[in-house]
């Protein structure tokens, strides 16, 4: 692995790390759909590294504009969501959303 | 380019969005799109038959380029029949949807018309599919469409937990039949179906193999189909629209897992142990279900109970080695069951219940819906020249051939079934009136795929006998042997029914109401011999203190999920660091 490739491998884990962490710790939805989005892109960067890596695989790049594709319905629907669950609870804490719970 | 091998099924998949739109337009729309629909989808598939000119595969387009599946049709005689069979009862079932759900009240057409044609859409693609994985999906939509439209009435519990009960009870067939696909894909590399069954294919894997695949894919079909012992959902799924179960048992789902046997074919002749399950699965379903038809007290029940027992005929056919007699009996059955159930809810919106002890005397109150039930209770029981006959002489004769023992549980099948079937015509149509209001015959929206029906059921055997496309022919007419036999078991069960009936207003209540070996013989067939009961047994006993274990992990919080995901990403990278992984 060469030195730049290996500064965004561990610069993608990272950021899904620290991406799935703020999920655990914030207690605003819209941050979590943040720091979510932060996470996919973490794993978007290490998929694209390992595109680079020998020999190259366009598939793999073809990949992740896909997933990038893909993240972006999914936090407009995520918002949408969020946008509904503030209407009816007045909240955004996790944790005061609960009943869902049977 | 075979335009009508794909359009018949990309048509009605691509107009399922259409059927909202058209909704937001005009809501009386939504069913006559649905109909011409079906119909482009019929006229396409009578094309296909008839411009059939021999077996032939075409892929459109690499689909999952990983594991080398294209978007493929196979044609070849047993799709391009069972297509156009399937889009002739679709279509007609369509037609009589928009007067029956009318009648059933007409909340949730939205849904109903685009479940509809995307069941119709995927039982097509599924019959036309050239390869397994392609199959396999569309397998799995008509198993979601059918419990979706089984659970239709969404306001009353029984129907929601029938359809989730469709849906848990067929995944076990689909879970076995993951893994054979699977097993073929590691294996073969493709599962194309001219491959897999090609000489280069299954013929040269060893026995074990063989019989595993065997096994894993008679399972799968054994749930959809609804064979003993997962059977269990298709009496349930009579809490649909019986224009939904005419479906199910007639034109898509049931029939999807006799299509598989008899495309499968010649994997099971490799193995005649393989054979002899298959004949043994489907013979004692064709006894069991013949049984419970007899007990069973609600009218769709009955029929569904028939179904299983017809289903178990065809799979005996397949266990004795001929696909032919097995694709006919599924024709046979597919045309007199749409129009047993399409007369069954004729007669179910008239008296507004399911009950036959409140029906009765009927005939006279509904005389194109009486003579539709009864023609299709006649081709049931096997009366010539109705199709019923020919197909159940069919998979006689190969009886004959197989041994005794086939024979005499097959007889025994006929016999219940000639039994429940007249019960049945008795129960709703003759004796006195036992219902509360007086009974008035369908509009003729729904009286036309009755008689079309009924028109089928009597001139299907000379339209399909000599015709070039399947060999139907080869199967030859009933010898004196078959003939004999047929006519006399049928002849045994009606007297049986007229001794009955003549005896029932005196000795057989009093029978039933007093000794104790009637009166639990009575419960064990209403409740379909108890394998509900064991079934919910062995959940309480095995699967729900493992759900309950495991839903006390399931806090529902994000925070708490969120950790967990964080706390075993983190381990994995730990391992991954110390180089256990």
């Amino acid at each position: 692995m060469q030195p730049d490739e290996a500064i965004l491998m561990a610069t993608g884990t990272a950021l899904l790390l620290l991406g799935i962490a703020s999920i655990a710790f914030s207690k605003n939805l819209i941050k979590s759909m943040m720091a979510f989005q932060v996470a996919v892109f973490g794993a978007n960067l290490a998929l694209y590294t390992s595109g680079l890596l020998a020999p190259p695989d366009l598939q793999i790049h073809v990949f992740v504009i896909l997933s990038i594709l893909v993240g972006a319905a999914v936090e407009a629907a995520g918002l949408a969501v969020i946008v509904t669950v503030f209407r009816k609870y007045r909240t955004l804490n996790p944790a005061e959303i609960r009943r869902m719970r049977a | 380019m075979i335009y009508t091998a794909w359009l018949t099924w990309l048509i009605p998949l691509l107009s399922v969005p259409f059927v909202t739109l058209l909704g937001m337009v005009d809501k009386r729309l939504r069913g006559w799109f649905a109909v011409v629909v079906s119909g482009a989808s019929l006229v396409l598939a009578t094309l296909g038959a008839l411009d059939f000119a021999g077996p032939a595969t075409e892929s459109l387009h690499l689909w999952l380029p990983p594991l080398s599946v294209s978007i493929e049709v196979q044609v070849d005689s047993l799709s391009v029949l069972v297509s156009a069979f399937v889009a002739f009862v679709s279509f007609l079932v369509v037609v009589y949807s928009i007067g029956y759900m009318q009648k059933e009240g007409g909340e949730g057409l939205t849904r109903y018309y685009s479940l509809i044609l995307l069941f119709i859409g995927a039982m097509l693609g599924l019959v036309m599919a050239g390869n397994l994985i392609q199959f396999y999906f569309f397998w799995e939509i008509v198993g979601v469409c059918s419990a979706l439209l089984i659970a239709f009435f969404t306001d009353r519990e029984s129907a929601r937990k029938a359809g989730v009960k469709a849906f848990v009870v067929t995944r076990f067939g689909d879970a076995a039949l993951l893994l054979a696909v699977i097993l073929v894909w590691w294996i073969f590399g493709t599962t194309s179906f001219t491959t897999v069954l090609g000489p280069q294919g299954v013929s040269t894997l060893g026995g074990g193999t063989v019989f595993l695949l065997g096994v894993l894919i008679l399972v799968g079909a054994m749930g959809k189909s609804a064979q003993v012992p997962l059977h269990g959902w298709l009496p349930d799924a009579m809490e649909g629209p019986s224009t939904v179960s005419a479906l199910i048992h007639a034109a898509t789902m049931v029939n999807a897992g006799v299509f598989l046997m008899v495309r499968m074919l010649p994997l099971f002749l490799l193995q005649q142990e393989l054979l002899y399950i298959v004949t043994f699965v489907g013979l004692l379903s064709a006894l069991v279900g013949g049984v419970c038809a007899f007990g069973a007290q609600d009218l769709k029940r009955v029929l569904a109970y028939s179904t299983i027992s017809q289903l178990g005929i065809m799979f005996a056919a397949v266990g004795m080695g001929n696909g032919v007699a097995a694709t006919y009996h599924m024709v046979s059955q597919g045309l007199f069951k749409a129009l047993a159930f399409l007369a069954a809810g004729s007669v179910i919106t008239a008296v507004e219940t399911r009950d036959m002890e409140e029906m009765g005397g009927l005939r006279k109150q509904m005389k194109y819906t009486f003579v539709g039930f009864t023609l299709a209770m006649l081709a049931m029981s096997g009366l010539p020249p109705l199709i019923g006959f020919w197909s159940k002489d069919a998979v006689l004769s190969l009886a004959f051939a197989a041994g005794p023992l086939q024979v005499a549980a097959l007889i025994l099948a006929f016999a219940a079934t000639g039994l429940y079937s007249f019960r049945a015509l008795a129960k709703v149509f003759f004796g006195q009136p036992r219902g509360k209001g007086t009974a008035s015959e369908s509009p003729a929206v729904m009286l036309v795929p009755i008689i079309v029906l009924s028109i089928s059921v009597i001139l299907a055997w000379g339209v399909l006998y000599p015709q070039t496309i399947y060999p139907i022919a080869s199967l030859g007419l009933p010898d004196t042997a078959t003939l004999a036999t047929s006519l006399s078991v049928l002849a045994a069960s009606l007297l049986v029914v007229y001794l009955a009936f003549s005896l029932y207003a005196q000795k057989t209540k009093q029978l039933a109401a007093t000794s104790p070996t009637m009166k639990s013989l009575k419960g064990a067939l209403l409740e379909g011999l108890g394998f509900d009961r064991l079934y919910s047994g062995i959940y309480r006993g095995v699967a729900g203190p493992l759900a309950k274990a495991v839903s006390s992990i399931q806090t529902g919080l994000l925070e708490a999920n969120a950790a967990l995901i964080l706390l075993a990403v983190m381990t994995l990278f730990v391992l991954f660091a110390v180089g256990v992984l």
